[in-house]
């Protein structure tokens, strides 16, 4: 079914996603089964072993998803746009989560869903201009074009990412500020950093596949089906 | 009120049980759509040999 190149790209990621699993079951059953309850939120402080890395990881996409606009717009080369695509839709995916894992989280200890608070309403706008990238990308026929303005727009959309970080600081936040690893006890940290790991070794497996995928349907953009279709007319025409 | 949060097991396991079929689902959608376009590039190669 595929190429040498591409059986190596899919083993190479499948392991990833696979050892990605593994570390989070790990990390998962560490931070619900061994680690201790938090003192004042009890065990709903859980949570953070998802929320934390989820969100960690997400700031590491977008950066990712940053660094392919600079290179594609510098280089114009066309594999960048491919690990764009990639990491844009990534991005909307974690930006989705964590305002889910986030809601759930609200609710037994600020006792609402959702608050118009400076970290909450940050993250759900850059969940909002990414999505809308990801669907400016649908409504572009032309390659070049798409690639381009998706890349200006996702480095616009950039400018979201270190106002999400330091919203915490610059604004009267419901949100907690950031711990650091010298201020999270060991038992906390385990769970944390198995999951963190597991974490970006899955998105980091699926991401080089979904570029394998947006590479393949460039490919088949730029050699167009009509192209095919006539040469094997033409073919057949030669044989009868 | 005593200032600590009493239970709630039940939005620890909905906060998982999300994470996990969110990933699940999105992972499996890309596999899927890489083995389709995958699938029809192959076709397309072996329309013009």
């Amino acid at each position: 079914m595929f190429s040498s190149g591409m059986k190596n790209l899919f083993r190479f990621a499948l392991f990833s996603i696979f050892a990605g699993i593994l570390s989070l079951l790990a990390g998962t059953y560490n931070g619900l089964a061994i680690a201790p309850a938090e003192q004042h939120m009890g065990d709903v402080q859980r949570i953070m072993y998802v929320h934390v890395p989820t969100a960690w990881t997400a700031m590491l996409v977008l950066t990712w998803a940053f660094v392919c606009a600079l290179l594609y717009l510098t280089t114009a080369g066309s594999r960048w746009d491919h690990h764009l695509e990639a990491a844009i839709e990534m991005s909307v995916v974690l930006c989705l989560l964590l305002c889910i894992q986030g809601s759930i989280w609200a609710k037994p200890t600020w006792g609402v869903w959702w608050d118009w608070d400076p970290r909450l309403t940050t993250v759900a706008v850059l969940l909002m201009v990414f999505a809308g990238i990801s669907a400016l990308r649908h409504f572009i026929d032309e390659p070049v074009k798409r690639a381009t303005w998706s890349a200006v727009a996702t480095i616009v959309g950039y400018i979201d990412v270190p106002i999400v970080y330091f919203s915490v600081k610059w604004w009267n936040s419901l949100h907690q500020q950031q711990s650091g690893l010298s201020t999270i006890s060991r038992e906390f940290l385990v769970p944390l950093l198995m999951n963190f790991a597991g974490m970006l070794l899955l998105i980091g497996g699926t991401m080089a596949l979904r570029a394998r995928t947006a590479a393949l349907h460039f490919q088949e953009e730029v050699a167009p089906p009509p192209l095919r279709l006539a040469t094997a007319s033409l073919k057949g025409e030669v044989a009868a | 009120m005593n200032g600590v949060v009493n239970g709630g097991w039940s939005f620890v396991w909905a906060a998982y049980a999300v994470s996990a079929i969110v990933l699940t689902a999105y992972c499996a959608h890309v596999v899927n759509s890489l083995i389709h376009a995958a699938s029809a590039k192959r076709g397309a190669k072996e329309m013009d040999q």
